[in-house]
């Protein structure tokens, strides 16, 4: 049986690690401030530093938005490629 | 130009226009990318897949409406919607990779010291995450990258709030059991 105090605990320690708000935490139960402590060393990582794309994808994406309204037909079926594939629900761009 | 209908309050990073896509970029990128990162077992495709999401709020940002929730949980909802798709198009097929494929070593200012610890965390780190379950590594995912609370993550998920809470503790449980199975200390 899970201890609803210690989720709650946790889920507010998580909220307050993410929005970087370290001054909150009061985190009394042990076991939850080692795992407050594995999402806080994770949240540190760098895992877009991976990426190979980062800087020449932020071109692209600039030139888009200089062409703002003269994008071709071609180019708005490729960029939304799919949409009609995805899952209703959930589905941001309905 | 391309304005987001954002509300007047809302912080300037969310509304996508040339004057602030510098900012915009820079605060999205690193979250989205790590988002699809720890969702899919392929560095190449998460690529790929961050692209697509980049590409489609620009083309589709017209259609973010700030009454149906933030622009946060609308670029990651698009974000959400690709990795699904993405498993979709991938079924049937081997989804294991090299060990060695996980990480590089990127491009971080930091010291060598804590290149080698990150580069050894992250790479435990993304190993562990194939142990455990899509449904679940989706929703930490969600919690770690996307800003998002409970209830907004209980949205996108289909989850009731106090199950997100309590699949989330649980999966944290798991991670830090598979970790520590790996040999890695997290109380360092």
């Amino acid at each position: 049986m899970i201890d609803k105090n210690l989720v709650t605990e946790f889920n507010q320690g998580f909220d307050l690690i993410i929005n970087g708000d370290f001054k909150g935490l009061n985190i009394k139960n042990e076991e939850n401030r080692s795992l407050l402590g594995l999402v806080g060393k994770i949240r540190k990582v760098d895992f877009s530093g991976d990426s190979k794309i980062g800087d020449s994808l932020k071109r692209q994406l600039l030139e888009k938005l200089q062409d703002d309204g003269q994008l071709s037909d071609m180019e708005l079926d490729w960029a939304a490629g799919g949409l009609d594939d995805l899952p209703k629900k959930n589905d941001p761009e309905k | 130009m391309i304005t987001l209908k954002t509300k007047a309050e809302e912080s300037e990073i969310n509304q996508l226009n040339l004057e602030n896509f510098e900012a915009f970029y820079s605060y999205y990128f690193p979250k989205i990318y790590s988002y699809i990162r720890f969702r899919i077992n392929a560095p190449h495709d998460t690529d790929d897949l961050t692209s697509k999401v980049f590409e489609r709020v620009i083309v589709h940002a017209d259609r973010f409406n700030s009454e149906k929730g933030t622009f946060s949980a609308w670029i990651f909802a698009i974000a959400n919607n690709l990795v699904i798709d993405y498993f979709k198009s991938k079924s049937g097929r081997t989804k294991n990779v090299s060990l060695d494929l996980l990480t590089n070593t990127g491009s971080s200012q930091k010291s060598p010291e804590h290149k080698v610890i990150d580069r050894e965390l992250k790479k435990n780190l993304l190993a562990a995450l194939q142990e455990i379950d899509e449904e679940k590594r989706a929703l930490i995912a969600l919690k770690f990258w996307s800003g998002l609370n409970n209830r907004e993550i209980a949205r996108i998920s289909g989850l009731s709030e106090s199950n997100v809470g309590v699949t989330l503790y649980r999966t944290l449980i798991q991670l830090k059991r598979i970790l520590a199975k790996r040999g890695v200390d997290i109380n360092d």
